[in-house]
């Protein structure tokens, strides 16, 4: 089930009244598709093919996004499908509305507009210059890689990766990434959209009397 | 279809409640919106399309603004401007709080005296004026708060309609905190139904309010209140996908109605009687200097030169605490609890100002990860995943919000080269906070900081007070005043300049207020239909030809 309808649901089961349905019905099979899509994406034995970018620029799309988001004690940017989130992305020409336009309230700019309506020539070139003589990036060591990115960190190229990794993590699941919910469930994010009192620790103690 | 009594361009904060007034009151009316006509069932909690591709406001690629600091730069694409952009507008979007403005708002120019190099002034009203209006607003729409708790309360005729939405942590940890200081926190008032109220849902918690569209229609948008009363009359249409373009006038220069694209550009024209412009603090000025004729050189109503002057954004201010215990601030409602002890200016701070605060969680998933982590915290790798994984839902905000003084060279204007989707000359913004607005800023960010680490947070962070260059509060556009020379419309909306336009919106604002601006838009409004229907049936809007 999609995140977008489980709070309606859960509010019908609970017997709220006056509720207009309509919208899962009308959204549902879209919703489901994409979903679909993410998963065969993350979990099938043979990976889906990537869209837009070549097998090798993909391995390093992932390397980078995994080292941005590490796998712990719970998963990382590669359970997460975030290669396929951002091939996705770029794929349907939606890599643009990554731009500093669109995030000029929450996050910092990049520093670097679309060219053509796509960022591709900045992600491709990025990529290229990330492989050395040692070999491709994804390819190199951890520690390595580290290293490479640290001194890159500053640039659009990075910056832009790094957003769309985040978007690809957090975003809901329909659009591709945040597999499984990983993104969600390591912070702490959970998708019921639908709660009772008391929220947190802190306000345990504080209903007695409240109204609503 | 005759000719309607009125047409109104905009359905948000003030257009829905004067479509509702107008219409209650046995008029004739077609509301023009430029957005879509979204119900509860088409809303939901996608961050992604919500807030980075626009799904609810205006678009930045189809309605780009321009931005600069003086009129000597040259303004380039950027800043941002942003409304509500659907039935209901940014009612149906906002986070809903929803403060009255309090007595002194209106007067503050006699209170302090003069301000020099700005346009600081009194309102043609005063709170007294407005009250009625505040309370049956409150009731009309459903408010949740709780009435004499804060001793800075303006006096009021009636209590809140609903009891406060439930205290979150964040709300627990302020009150405590602030109370330590000496301070007087208080439930805050929300334009959200915390019961049902009116064959409406009472809040389910969701915690998507802030940007978001309520799915349970909880939230006393003009979209679930005013506008489905307004069309259950029988006499009002609302026309989304309809984009207003410019006023046409006769030779008497009367309004004679709207021109407008419909949703293929297809260029359109609604008569009417009489225009009501509720489009926004932006969007009001501009449609006016969109509307120049050779009668109105320097656009319709603007025989002052004030029209998109005087532009005010309000100041804003955040800090953050993160806390031992998670407060799961993802859920409900963005703020349970608020202060007004710093609302008044105060001659000893040495700098004009004042504002609130309130506790808030002000980010979504997306937003915390990308921005909403201290600055010291790398920004990729295992020590950014532990701490973001630690924070997210231990974090709370301490928000400010603050005055912004009126200033002649803060102004909406054309611009002379970029152009919209429709081919329209783009907007232009021309910003520059006053001194005495960034100071009290900082002034309140401090307090901020003061109140989390009396609450105890582990540590706490500030996000810096720069120069603003957007805002979603647009405000004293068109100025109401009494004299023509200096204002733009009356103190009953009607433009100084031609009989049968009325103008209701943020662009009315005389002062800033204290970054709330919403609730006292729908005061206007009520206020102003009130006053518009009684014009029109003493048959004093004469009409155009």
């Amino acid at each position: 089930m999609s995140a977008f309808d489980s709070s309606r649901r859960r509010f019908l089961v609970d017997g709220g009244a006056a509720l207009v349905t309509g919208w899962a019905a009308a959204n549902l099979p879209g919703v489901r598709a994409a979903l679909a899509h993410a998963r065969r994406a993350a979990t099938a034995a043979t990976p889906a093919a990537f869209e837009f970018f070549t097998p090798d620029e993909a391995a390093d799309i992932a390397a980078v996004a995994a080292q941005i988001w590490p796998a712990d004690d719970m998963p990382g940017a590669t359970e997460a499908g975030i290669a396929h989130f951002i091939d996705h992305l770029f794929a349907n020409g939606a890599d643009a509305s990554c731009a500093d336009v669109n995030f000029a309230i929450y996050d910092s700019p990049i520093g670097a507009d679309p060219v053509g309506g796509s960022y591709a020539p900045l992600m491709r070139n990025g990529l290229a210059q990330l492989s050395t003589t040692a070999g491709r990036f994804a390819t190199l060591p951890a520690d390595q890689q580290r290293q490479a990115l640290v001194a890159i960190e500053t640039t659009s190229f990075f910056l832009l990766l790094r957003r769309m990794t985040v978007v690809g993590l957090f975003a809901d699941p329909a659009h591709g990434g945040n597999v499984a919910k990983s993104g969600w469930r390591a912070i702490g994010f959970e998708d019921r959209f639908y709660w009772r009192p008391p929220f947190g620790a802190y306000d345990r103690d504080a209903h007695t009397g409240e109204g609503g | 279809m005759s000719t309607p009594d009125f047409v109104i361009v905009g359905s948000g904060a003030a257009g829905g409640v004067i479509a509702q007034e107008l219409a209650l009151a046995g008029f004739s009316i077609v509301v023009l919106e430029q957005g879509p006509y979204l119900k509860a069932q088409d809303f939901h909690h996608d961050e992604l399309t919500t807030l980075y591709r626009f799904a609810l406001t205006n678009d930045v690629h189809a309605s780009p603004s321009t931005f600069r600091k003086t009129a000597a730069d040259i303004a380039q694409p950027g800043g941002w401007v942003q409304y509500g952009r659907l039935v209901g507008g940014g009612t149906a979007h906002f986070t809903a709080n929803y403060w009255r403005f309090h007595e002194s708002d209106f007067v503050e120019r006699t209170k302090l005296g003069a301000i020099p190099g700005t346009g600081f002034s009194d309102w043609p009203i005063t709170y007294a004026d407005l009250e009625p209006y505040y309370t049956k607003l409150e009731w009309d729409i459903g408010v949740s708060g709780q009435a004499g708790v804060s001793p800075f309360d303006p006096p009021r005729s009636r209590p809140y309609p609903m009891p406060p939405l439930p205290v979150k942590s964040s709300g627990v940890l302020f009150e405590r905190a602030a109370r330590r200081l000496g301070w007087h926190p208080f439930p805050a008032p929300m334009a959200i139904a915390s019961q049902p109220y009116q064959g409406r849902n009472g809040c389910q918690h969701c915690g998507f309010c802030e940007f978001f569209g309520c799915e349970f229609g909880a939230k006393s948008s003009t979209l679930f209140t005013a506008i489905p009363r307004a069309e259950a009359t029988g006499r009002c249409e609302i026309r989304p996908a309809s984009y207003a373009v410019r006023i046409e006038t006769d030779r008497r220069g009367r309004a004679t109605g709207v021109v407008y694209y419909d949703a293929h550009k297809r260029e359109r024209r609604q008569r009417a009687k009489a225009v009501i412009l509720c489009c926004n603090g932006a969007e009001t000025p501009r449609l006016l200097l969109l509307s120049s004729s050779p009668r109105f050189p320097n656009g319709l109503a603007n025989s002052s030169g004030l029209v998109g002057k005087h532009l005010m954004f309000t100041g804003w201010t955040l800090t953050a605490g993160v806390f031992d215990e998670p407060l799961n601030e993802f859920k409900s409602v963005m703020v349970t609890r608020v202060l007004h002890d710093f609302y008044e200016a105060d001659a000893k701070r040495g700098f004009y100002g004042g504002g609130g605060l309130d506790a808030r969680f002000d980010f979504m998933p997306i937003g915390f990860a990308l921005s909403g982590l201290p600055p010291d915290v790398p920004r990729w790798g295992a020590e950014y995943k532990r701490t973001l994984r630690q924070y997210y839902t231990r974090t709370m905000n301490v928000a400010g919000h603050t005055t912004s003084l009126p200033l002649e060279s803060n102004t909406v204007s054309l611009d002379p080269t970029v152009k919209d989707a429709w081919g329209v000359p783009a907007l232009r913004i021309t910003y520059r906070d006053h001194p005495d607005d960034l100071a009290m800023m900082r002034f309140l960010q401090a307090r901020g900081l003061e109140l989390l680490n009396a609450a105890g947070a582990q540590r706490t962070w500030s996000f810096p007070v720069t120069e603003q260059s957007g805002s979603n509060h647009l405000l004293g556009t068109c100025r109401m005043g009494d004299d023509p020379g200096s204002s733009v419309v009356d103190k009953f909306h009607r433009a100084h300049d031609v009989p049968n336009l009325f103008l209701c919106d943020g662009s009315s604002f005389v002062t800033s207020g204290r970054g709330q601006p919403t609730c006292t838009i729908q005061a206007l409004a009520y206020r102003a239909a009130d006053h518009i229907a009684r014009f029109a049936r003493a048959g004093e809007i004469p009409s155009g030809s």
